[in-house]
């Protein structure tokens, strides 16, 4: 029997920490140099211009922390969405697989208004060097929708989706600074249900499925 | 020294062999030490290049050699996207002229497809 695996998505957990954590970073930065501000020491040199600076940096701060709290305080409310996957999520050009996604939380759902809708996504992403700043160019070569089949004996959200990887694909690629991603992406939507996207990072491998048409 | 690189097939899949033929004729201090496979990228990000494998020929001032490059099985593969194209070459070094020779690198599997498929659409 192949061996199953369980992908949870922590995006929301580490994007909420991220937030909290540099939120709070900014806020004490700027208190600090507002500290430093009143030192008379700096009294001439472009006051304005540096409270205005300071003034910036501390509300960046008091604005992200409410964002951070708001997304722990989702996820604890709705669980971790999971995706099991028979074998994980590395997977060859071509290869077929049913994938199941659970989310533990929320109030019980009425099914008819709601729906789960998942895609299939590759992207590559082009890092160069602008002047002494590092960017990032990126752009999506290809979104495939995928079927999803609701769960229509749970009250949570949950369903099966078959997880299709196009034979004409790109496989993943990962340099330092030139890499082709893939990930795939569950929706949650429906009326009186909190706004839901999972993400998922999966590896194509540069190999074709032993299963795709010859 | 002019050198000519002639590979067995110009398509090859991850996890298998390039072979070929090189060839040099005197003109300089020494011929070719070795041959490299490596893999390049151009496009918006800045460049990257890796040396996979290498290969000894020989030191003399002319000679012809058969070589045997191993291309990993984890690619990557041959890519030409949007913002940036991956490029597998063999490359004779110290390079002489005419002694680089581009190859197509598709995954491992990709040459048992049906004709139609069979084109790597990438590159």
């Amino acid at each position: 029997m192949a061996q199953k695996s369980v992908v949870p998505d922590n995006s929301r957990r580490d994007r909420g920490r991220a937030l909290i954590v540099g939120g709070l970073a900014l806020v004490g930065v700027g208190s600090s140099c507002t500290t430093a501000f009143f030192d008379p020491v700096f009294e001439n040199s472009g006051a304005g211009f540096r409270a205005g600076c300071m003034v910036a940096v501390i509300l960046s701060g008091v604005v992200m922390v409410p964002f951070g709290v708001h997304d722990l305080r989702k996820r604890r409310r709705l669980g971790t969405p999971t995706l099991m996957v028979p074998g994980g999520l590395r997977l060859p050009l071509g290869s077929v697989v049913p994938a199941r996604f659970h989310r533990p939380g929320g109030r019980p759902l009425t099914w008819s208004s709601v729906t789960i809708k998942a895609a299939l996504v590759c992207e590559e992403q082009a890092t160069y060097s602008d002047g002494s700043i590092s960017r990032t160019a990126t752009s999506v070569v290809l979104r495939r929708e995928l079927a999803v089949t609701r769960d229509q004996t749970s009250t949570q959200a949950a369903g099966v989706l078959t997880i299709e990887i196009p034979l004409t694909g790109p496989p993943s690629l990962n340099l330092t600074l030139n890499r082709i991603v893939w990930w795939l992406e569950v929706y949650v939507r429906g009326p009186g249900v909190p706004e839901d996207t999972s993400r998922y990072a999966m590896t194509i491998l540069p190999a074709v499925a032993a299963e795709a048409p010859p | 020294v002019t050198a000519q690189l002639e590979l067995d097939a110009s398509v090859v899949e991850c996890g298998s062999v390039v072979t070929g033929n090189v060839t040099w004729s005197p003109g300089g201090r020494r011929g070719p030490s070795r041959l490299v496979l490596r893999y390049r990228t151009e496009g918006r990000g800045n460049k990257e290049s890796k040396v996979v494998a290498r290969c000894f020929v020989g030191p003399g001032k002319t000679g012809q050699a058969r070589f045997e490059l191993a291309v990993p099985a984890s690619g990557p593969v041959s890519y030409d996207g949007q913002l940036l194209r991956l490029i597998w070459e063999v490359v004779l070094d110290p390079l002489t002229s005419g002694a680089t020779v581009d190859l197509t690198v598709v995954p491992s599997g990709w040459l048992r497809l049906a004709p139609e498929v069979a084109g790597w659409p990438h590159g």
